[in-house]
């Protein structure tokens, strides 16, 4: 007899139905599982002899053939217990389905009691579900409230095989699991950290605050202890809010690589910040069976490199793709593979070997050879990239003692969600969400600047030493700069403000 | 053989120091009639020593003058001796001058009539690089050669003003005239020669060693009128050239700073020991041209016509020693993004200007 059970896979950060097929002949006791499993699909084969045998079904002493289809692709993971258990108790007729099956999808690995243990990735998984309308999905009871998420489909709940047969066999019914998505999105998290704790440091928060309402990435430079890291981890509390499909779209990646941690759904946006001895495969992904990196984790969030010059500089170079397309294409022997990195990139870095170089008090020792190769270790390509560059400069004890109000995150947080407010309605027609993402064209349509901004454009490009690379980025920093105080026009002041977040353009450690 | 030949033959003697070959030309007379001389009438003269005569003697043959002469010719290096015409006539008259200069440039275009040497601290300051660019271009466009050491930080500036005002000026190294050092300066390097000279009493090949350097700066103050010292710690070796420049009786000039700035301990100390204090070029001129008449200084009136009052502040501020925008945001408690607007205007107006991340006064 031959039986058809689908289940899914994860290829990339997508799940893709597979087509569990059975078929039971008579002839010598042999199981054939084929259709490129990996190792823990083919040791199913004993755990579902366990689980059937323990829970007091016959396991047909027959010659058996497993195929999962599509046959091409390569599959790992033990999402397959539960489904090939099943299709080996229907194709040899023990159990009798009272329902249709071929409007189910099984997911869940067996104990060898028949328990069902939950599994990575079930989110994109339950998503792949929908969007191949099938009409119910039958899941670990674990990974229930993370499948839940997913609207248009009955989350089936199971903890025991014999919970399932029992329910296909028409003998109980299992309740469908249903959790209100809106309510996670409402709920915000509190953060640990604030602004307000800060000293000092107008200019980089402020910095900062243009950086998080444009999506526009940011470099610091400052001597060691000036707060750079400390700035970078309060970055994560005026991110502006993330909407259903941005949360949904960052579980997928945190769901596949088992990052969830008991969290159904990411609501606040993803703050990764790797140390610089990671290897390039783990921060844009790869290994035989592809995985999200470092970049794909921050996907919509923030990735801080502390010491960007520590890095590697070929771990530094694959970020220019990324950084460009929004995307990493991962080409293995088992799959090509395409995960979404659009990140916001905030880096930090000593603006010389010894790091003291604009330090009023420490006097630097670096020849100007040595600063320039030190700041040569972050290519022009990447630097083309980071809209922000701006300075740290350690507080002084007077600013640490003075007890003055500062700005709370919140307060920033609030300009910043309204000036990306602006950007999603004036992007609407546009692929893009965020001015930073502006192309040539796009800068002529939406910034229009002037006469006398564009006079002033040329005035600061003939007295402030700037580099013509950074026209287009004091333009588009502007922008942002006008969508923080809500105004339709670019104007002088806002180009002057930019102007001051161009540093490296600006040659400062050079004189002549 | 031609004369100055036999001058840099001898020069080329590690054996053979200045000293000994000023001693050796009074005997000699001549240093034709020394090669000339057999091994005993060397020893005759008491002034060698047998390894002296020993390398006198075998450098002869080896070969090696030829060798350095095919070389200088190949790197299109030129040399003065000192019985040359155009050797620079204030150099010779310090103790000791070089026998031997190398050079690149042309010499008959370079004055050395009224030159003035401007040297200080390779750790500058903003104030001690600007103000030293700005003297030089002064002294320049009033056609003064300028004399540094093309080192990094003031002597650079001062090389750098010079050619900005259009006049010669004149590096003198404590290396080989082939070997660029410091690196970055390779552009400011080629600009010096095609304006004025490049030289070294140093023989070409000679690497940048610390001993050279003092020695060098000798020639430094020798080649100028007086020496200016814009910034110079109290150790510094700009210190050194001034002590030379006083042996030389040449003037010393010294640009006053901040007494807590230790960039100006050593100025400040030179002003305490009777260096004159220059507070502009006009201080220098009076020396260089007797009929320049020294009218009291009018204080430049500031041109404050097209300054917004919060430009004026912050200027009053920036003046005051708050260099960066969160110093300025604290101190007049305004929002930092108008800070950071008002600082460029200010900036494009060409009355402040941004190094090592502080903004400073122009």
């Amino acid at each position: 007899m031959l039986s058809n059970i689908y289940s899914c896979s994860i290829h990339g950060i997508d799940g893709l139905i597979v087509e569990v097929e059975v078929d039971i002949s008579s002839g010598l006791p042999v199981y054939a599982l084929v259709g490129l499993p990996d190792t823990a699909i083919k040791e199913s084969k004993e755990r579902v002899f366990s689980a059937i045998k323990n829970n007091g079904f016959r396991y047909p002493m027959k010659k058996i053939t497993i195929n999962l289809a599509p046959a091409n692709i390569k599959k790992e993971g033990a999402y397959y217990d539960l489904p090939i258990a099943i299709g080996i108790l229907c194709a040899s007729e023990v159990i009798t389905s009272a329902v249709s099956l071929k409007d189910y999808v099984f997911i869940g690995e067996l104990s060898l009691k028949g328990d069902i243990r939950p599994v990575k990735g079930i989110l994109p998984m339950v998503l792949a579900a929908r969007n191949n309308h099938f009409k119910a999905i039958i899941v670990p009871e674990e990974n229930a409230l993370e499948a839940s998420l997913v609207k248009e489909i009955k989350v089936l709940p199971a903890k025991h095989i014999y919970q399932v047969i029992e329910y296909i066999t028409g003998k109980t019914e299992i309740k469908p699991y249903i959790t209100d998505i809106d309510g996670f999105l409402t709920s915000k998290q509190e953060h640990s950290v604030d602004f307000s704790e800060v000293k000092g440091q107008e200019s980089v928060k402020r910095a900062m605050e243009v950086a998080a309402a444009g999506y526009h990435n940011m470099l610091m430079l400052g001597p060691p202890g000036s707060g750079k890291t400390m700035l970078a981890k309060r970055f994560a509390t005026i991110l502006p809010k993330m909407t259903v499909e941005e949360s949904l779209e960052v579980t997928k990646i945190y769901s596949i690589t088992g990052l969830l941690k008991g969290k159904p759904l990411i609501t606040e946006r993803p703050f990764r910040s790797p140390h610089h001895t990671i290897s390039t495969t783990s921060l844009v992904g790869g290994g035989t069976f592809p995985k999200p990196g470092e970049v794909s984790l921050a996907h919509l969030g923030v990735l801080f490199l502390d010491e960007m010059p520590e890095f590697k500089k070929s771990a530094l170079e694959v970020l220019r793709q990324p950084m460009e397309d929004n995307i990493v294409n991962i080409s293995r022997v088992s799959a090509s593979i395409t995960y979404p990195a659009s990140f916001l990139l905030v880096a930090s870095m000593n603006p010389c070997p010894c790091g003291y170089y604009s330090d009023e008090e420490h006097p630097c020792q670096c020849t100007p050879r040595q600063i320039k190769n030190y700041l040569g270790k972050v290519s022009g390509p990447l630097l083309d990239r980071i809209d922000i560059q701006t300075e740290v400069k350690r507080t002084k004890i007077e600013d640490l003692q003075d007890n003055g109000k500062t700005e709370s995150s919140k307060d920033i947080y609030t300009r910043v969600n309204d000036a990306r407010s602006i950007q999603l309605e004036r992007y609407k027609n546009e692929k893009i969400y965020f001015n930073s993402q502006l192309s040539t064209n796009q800068i002529n349509k939406y910034c229009h600047l002037g006469k006398n901004e564009e006079l002033l454009m040329r005035h600061a490009f003939e007295r402030m030493n700037l580099s013509p690379r950074a026209y287009h980025k004091i333009i588009k920093l502007a922008r942002t700069i006008a969508d923080l105080k809500n105004m339709d026009k670019i104007d002088e002041t806002h180009i002057g403000e930019a102007l001051q977040y161009r540093n490296l353009d600006r040659k400062y450690w050079e004189m002549y | 053989m031609e004369d100055r030949e036999y001058i840099l033959w001898i020069s080329l003697l590690k054996s053979i120091s200045v000293k000994n070959f000023y001693e050796l030309y009074e005997h000699f007379d001549s240093m034709a009639t020394l090669y000339h001389c057999s091994q005993e009438e060397l020893s005759r003269c008491n002034l060698l020593n047998l390894g002296q005569i020993q390398n006198i003697v075998s450098s002869k043959f080896d070969g090696s003058l030829e060798k350095h002469l095919e070389m200088l010719q190949q790197k299109k290096i030129k040399y003065l001796t000192i019985n040359d015409n155009s050797y620079p006539f204030i150099l010779k008259n310090i103790y000791l001058p070089p026998p031997v200069l190398y050079y690149y440039g042309n010499i008959e275009e370079v004055s050395f009539e009224s030159s003035i040497a401007i040297v200080g601290s390779r750790n500058a300051s903003y104030y001690g690089l600007k103000m030293s660019e700005k003297i030089a271009f002064e002294l320049a466009s009033l056609g003064i050669t300028v004399v540094s050491g093309m080192a990094r930080g003031v002597d650079s500036m001062a090389h750098v003003g010079a050619l900005k005002g259009g006049g010669k000026t004149v590096a003198v190294l404590g290396n080989g005239i082939d070997i660029i050092y410091p690196k970055e300066n390779a552009k400011l390097y080629k600009e010096t020669m095609e304006n004025g000279l490049v030289l070294s009493e140093y023989p070409p090949e000679v690497q940048p060693m610390p001993y050279n350097f003092p020695r060098r700066n000798r020639i430094i103050s020798g080649l100028s009128m007086g020496i200016v010292v814009v910034e110079a710690t109290a150790k510094s070796g700009s210190l050194i050239t001034a002590k030379y420049a006083l042996e030389q009786g040449r003037e010393v000039y010294a640009l006053p700073g901040n007494v807590n700035n230790k960039n100006s301990a050593g100025t400040n100390l030179l002003i305490k020991d009777g260096a004159k204090l220059i507070t502009s070029c006009k201080d220098i001129l009076v020396d260089v041209f007797p009929m320049f008449s020294s009218k009291k200084e009018e204080p430049e009136p500031f041109d404050e016509m097209n300054l917004s009052k919060e430009e004026k502040e912050i200027i009053k501020y920036i003046k005051m020693g708050y260099w960066d925008a969160d110093k300025l945001c604290h101190k007049l408690n305004l929002p930092i993004n108008q800070i950071q607007t008002t600082l460029t205007t200010l900036e494009i107006k060409g009355r402040i200007a941004i190094y090592k991340g502080n903004y400073y006064i122009k």
